[in-house]
């Protein structure tokens, strides 16, 4: 499959099916442009859904390949429309340059073959220089400045692909320009990575108005051998021996001497048709056409169309399968680095996950800024006791009967309540302290968060005996932060005769 | 059209797991390290989470599992004293038990008197399976007896977490009382648990029930594959700014007779400047891609001054080789090992590595580096510029690469549960060696990114290229880190 018949345009899955073992393709790389920018505008949801839904059918192709069916599946007709009349834009450009290389290379032959010299004859050596040199060395510059200069180099300018390239646009119907623009543009947000691809498809356009020059130029030629008689001849101010002259044209004429002889041209036919403007005395070649016979003037005929063909046609031929394995390839890089087809793949690699909280932003609390204060627990007692005997609560084993006394000193009336103890007893413990004076201690453990249950407990005790009974709640163990979490939490209560206090939790061994 | 996450669709109800426990024990934490979302409420104080909320588990929108945050029991005997007097007056067995919950639940009033219990109970009763979390720094106690016997009057499966908030002192003893009420015990921490902890954590939640392990495998082959896929996205978000990094520069156009001394200054400035805020907007990609948008920046950008992007002791902490480094002072660097401290101390941040052969040789190498240098370009249409950069000094895309590649590490391990901010600076640099093979393929994709300087093309080829290598880099820096755990 050639660059052309590649470039036909998706039109749909099934159509894309059957490409898809082909070279990329320009068109892949304008379909993917395109759908690239449609991709742009759809919301991020959207493109998720559609990667989602097309990630299992493209699972079995990889990397550029994947693209192209990507494009193929998710391209709208309109947008397959469009990259259609791109397509068609670039094959009519080359027809252009073939049809063009062919004009110029009828009539400058034409012209050539027309211009009769003194004597009537026609100058070898400027159908030559025109139609074969010339050709020849525009190839070899073509080739040079498309293919090899700059496929390493560090500079992205291409002297002649840029001009070429807003010829081309500037020709183009406006409908089709902007969609063009993906390729021969430089205003796309890829542009940058074209250089090479346009570099390589101005190589092709060129080549290809070469081959169109070369049989333009053969045709002519042809006509002009067949329905006029040519005369050719050569002629130098220089002292050159015609042997020389042989030996130059054989040597040009090598590629070619043994299939066809007749076009490789004889000593003869070199000396023969030498001509001096002016002719000294002798007779001799030197006036028009005398002496030998007028067919051998037209002998150099089959040299100068084997030298067209062999010089200005056939290395073109040769090169433009090249170049277009260049444009695929380019094709195929540009299609690799677009941006945006990276993060393509990456989403059609991988599954959407989705794990976070639902609804929104969540309700929590948070702490409160008042703090029930912190007391030091021998001087609180002293104040708060009034004579009476102290009241230790211990809420869930947060420390032992033994260990309190040990802390506060003995003759407590230690309750235990929380735990395992039941809600009852609880409510028992209430009712026994309530009677009683003296000031009230809670112990807890304070590495524990305090508990709605310990305040519900806290909020009945302080119902039980009065407003003005003196209650503490006293923290075994926990760090500083857990006091501070404490002190917050208890403020919740609104107790004004509560007061924190904390005892370490080194004196408080062997609770339970 | 079939997709795998089809087939690993539950066919039965979802796999449901109420993450339930005393309050300010990490239940929010594990939620949120297991979810990955880092809008999860977690505080300090305890009765943070006041309503049950669901952590869907979904891939291409088919849900897997459910996971379940709850508050925290706050009147656990109450409602355990309500159960049993309800089962004594109804004369109810065993048996009955979860349907009498399930009935105490659908009592009016109980919502306003046990509000945290219903929203915890709620979604066991209505079928999921049960994961209690406790805090194995500190000790059991007789408080949390009457939740484990309500949750096993639920007669719903259930496992049990320890999570040790700020140490192991009483896993042990946790262990042997949770051993009484649990089939399935596991030692988690909540907030730093990687990734290997999480899936073993996630497998136990799968043994709760028959049929729940196929979802639960099929989501951590997802979670599998989607860390692959952020570690190729860090590693081009890193490739990117390191290859703009590598040829920026910056101008200013001076009079014909005007000294380019004079703007040296005003230039490193805005060259300085400006690379930092190319590492945050970098950092910010990177934080973006592993679901940490909103993570706070800390001030550690790049310090703007020459003694730490452009002194050497930095260069030779983030993976540069002695051969790089060392020109004629290596010789006598084993001499020099007591002036390590004066030498780098100052410069650079993590003398973890240096020895004193390597300060030898950077001793020496400080006179031949090659700082960005100021040069003075002549405008074809007249006029001067003055430019500072880009550097070309062979240590700083690895500097670069270094700083990345710690706060690329820091990023993957960082569970969703953490709140503070990221500290690049505070690990040790020992952790990050750079072998040969890298180096080298390393040093080729800087000096092809140099060589493609504004060639469109060549660099984004280039960038490419230092990409895949980032990515293997990263995929070694992490089988490395699961090794050591
Ligand atoms: N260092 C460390 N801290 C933890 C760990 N687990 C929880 N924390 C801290 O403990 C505190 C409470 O954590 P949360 O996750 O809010 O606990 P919770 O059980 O959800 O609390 P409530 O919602 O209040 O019932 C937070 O400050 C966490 O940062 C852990 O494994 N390690
Ligand atoms: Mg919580």
């Amino acid at each position: 499959m050639g660059a052309g018949a590649s470039d036909r345009p998706p039109t749909g899955a099934s159509a894309a099916a059957g490409r898809m073992r082909g070279r990329l393709a320009l068109a892949d790389v304008v379909g993917l442009a395109l759908a690239l920018e449609a991709r742009q505008a759809l919301l991020e949801s959207e493109r998720r859904t559609q990667d989602r839904a097309l990630a299992p059918v493209l699972a079995d192709e990889q990397g550029a390949r994947r693209l192209r069916r990507w494009v193929a599946l998710s391209a709208t007709p309109a947008l397959a429309l469009r990259v259609r009349r791109v397509v068609h834009a670039v094959a009519w450009t080359r027809a252009v340059f073939s049809l063009g290389g062919m004009l110029l290379g009828w009539s400058a032959t034409s012209a050539l073959l027309s211009i009769r010299g003194p004597g009537g004859r026609i100058s070898i050596a400027a159908c030559l220089g025109v139609l074969v040199a010339l050709p020849f060395l525009s190839w070899l510059a073509t080739l040079f400045g498309g293919l090899l200069r700059g496929r390493r180099a560090a500079s992205d300018r291409a002297p002649l692909a840029r001009p070429l390239h807003r010829l081309i646009l500037r020709l183009l119907p406006a409908s089709v320009r902007s969609d063009a623009e993906a390729i021969f543009g430089r205003a796309r947000a890829h542009a940058a990575l074209l250089v090479r691809l346009q570099r390589a498809l101005a190589t092709q356009f060129l080549l290809l108005g070469g081959v169109g020059f070369g049989i333009g130029a053969l045709a002519a030629t042809g006509i002009f051998v067949v329905f006029t008689d040519l005369a050719f001849g050569w002629s130098t101010t220089l002292d050159v021996a015609p042997e020389r002259v042989h030996r130059l044209v054989g040597a040009l004429a090598r590629p070619w001497a043994e299939l066809w002889p007749a076009a490789s041209p004889s000593l003869e036919l070199v000396e023969a048709t030498r001509h001096f403007r002016v002719a000294p005395g002798s007779p001799g070649p030197g006036d028009a056409l005398s002496g030998s016979s007028p067919l051998l003037y037209g002998g150099w005929w089959p040299f100068l169309v084997m030298a067209i063909a062999c010089y200005a046609l056939l290395p073109r031929l040769l090169t433009l399968p090249i170049v277009a394995l260049v444009v695929g390839r380019e094709c195929e890089r540009v299609l690799r680095l677009m941006p945006g087809a990276l993060a393509l793949l990456e989403s059609l690699a991988s599954p959407w996950i989705e794990s976070g909280g639902e609804g929104g932003q969540e309700r929590a609390s948070r702490a409160l800024d008042a703090m029930v204060p912190e007391v030091a627990l021998a001087g609180w007692m002293s104040r708060a006791a009034g004579g009476e005997v102290p009241v230790a609560i211990v809420w869930a084993e947060a420390i032992s009967p033994a260990a309190i006394e040990a802390e506060i000193g003995a003759g407590l009336r230690i309750h235990a309540a929380g735990g395992r103890a039941s809600v009852e007893a609880d409510a028992a413990v209430v009712r026994a302290v309530a009677g009683s004076g003296g000031a009230l201690l809670v112990c807890v453990r304070g590495d524990e968060p305090p508990l709605l249950e310990l305040l519900d407990f806290l909020a009945a005790l302080r119902a039980a005996a009065g407003a003005e009974r003196a209650l503490a709640v006293v923290l075994v163990g926990g760090a500083v932060r857990d006091l501070e979490t404490w002190q917050r939490k208890l403020a919740s209560l609104a107790d004004s005769r509560l007061a924190v206090a904390r005892i370490e939790r080194a004196n408080a061994r062997g609770a339970a | 059209m079939t997709r795998p996450s089809d087939e690993a669709a539950p066919s039965g109800p979802l796999p449901r797991f109420a993450v339930v426990g005393h309050p300010n024990k990490g239940k929010s934490s594990l939620v949120a390290t297991l979810a990955r979302d880092a809008s999860v409420a977690i505080a300090p104080h305890p009765g943070t989470t006041l309503v049950a909320r669901e952590y869907p588990f979904r891939i291409d929108g088919v849900p897997l599992y459910v996971l379940i945050d709850t508050p925290g029991f706050q009147r656990a005997r109450a409602v355990l004293a309500a159960l049993e007097s309800r089962a004594r007056e109804t004369n109810a067995s065993a048996a009955d038990r979860p349907r009498l919950v399930a009935e105490f639940l659908a009592m009016p009033g109980q919502r306003e008197r046990f509000p945290d219990e219903c929203e915890l109970l709620g979604p066991i009763v209505a079928g999921a399976g049960i994961v209690y979390v406790v805090d194995g720094s500190v000790a059991y106690g007789p408080q949390y007896e009457a939740e484990m016997e309500i949750l096993r009057w639920t007669g719903r499966p259930s496992l049990a977490v320890i999570n040790p908030i700020s140490s192991r002192d009483h896993v042990t003893e946790w262990e042997a009382a949770l051993g009484q009420f649990f089939r399935i015990v596991r030692v988690v921490d909540a907030v730093n648990a990687d990734l290997q902890a999480q899936s073993r954590l996630l497998k136990a939640f799968a043994e709760l029930e028959a049929g729940w392990r196929a979802p639960i495998e099929a989501a951590l082959a997802a979670l599998e594959r989607a860390r692959v896929g952020r570690r190729i996205q860090t590693a081009r978000a890193i490739a990117e700014w390191i290859a703009q990094a590598l040829v920026y520069d910056v101008e200013r156009r001076i009079a014909p007779d005007e000294s380019a001394e004079l703007h040296r200054e005003a230039l490193a400035a805005e060259y300085h400047a400006s690379l930092a805020r190319s590492e945050r907007a970098a950092r910010e990609r990177v934080q973006a891609i592993h679901g940490h948008a909103a993570l706070e920046a800390r001030a550690d950008e790049l310090a703007l001054l020459e003694a730490d992007l452009f002194a050497e002791g930095t260069w030779l902490v983030f993976g540069l080789t002695r051969r790089q480094l060392v020109s004629a002072g290596a010789a006598g660097g084993a001499a020099t090992g007591g002036v390590i401290d004066l030498a780098v101390g100052g410069a650079s941040l993590l003398l973890g590595v240096a020895t004193g052969a390597v300060v030898g040789g950077v001793l020496g190498f400080l006179g031949a580096q090659r700082l960005p240098e100021l040069t003075l370009v002549d405008r074809p249409l007249g006029g001067r510029l003055v430019r500072y950069g880009p550097a070309r000094s062979p240590g700083f895309p690895f500097v670069l690469l270094g700083r990345a590649r710690l706060h690329a590490r820091l990023l993957s391990r960082r569970t969703h549960a953490r709140r503070d901010p990221v500290e690049v600076e505070a690990v040790p640099a020992a952790a990050l060696p750079l072998d040969a093979v890298f180096r080298k393929r390393l040093e080729r994709d800087f000096a092809r990114l140099r060589a493609a300087d504004d060639a469109a093309l060549a660099r984004a080829e280039a960038t490419q290229a230092l990409a895949d290598t980032l990515q293997a880099l990263l995929a070694a820096d992490d089988s490395e880190s699961a090794e050591a755990t």
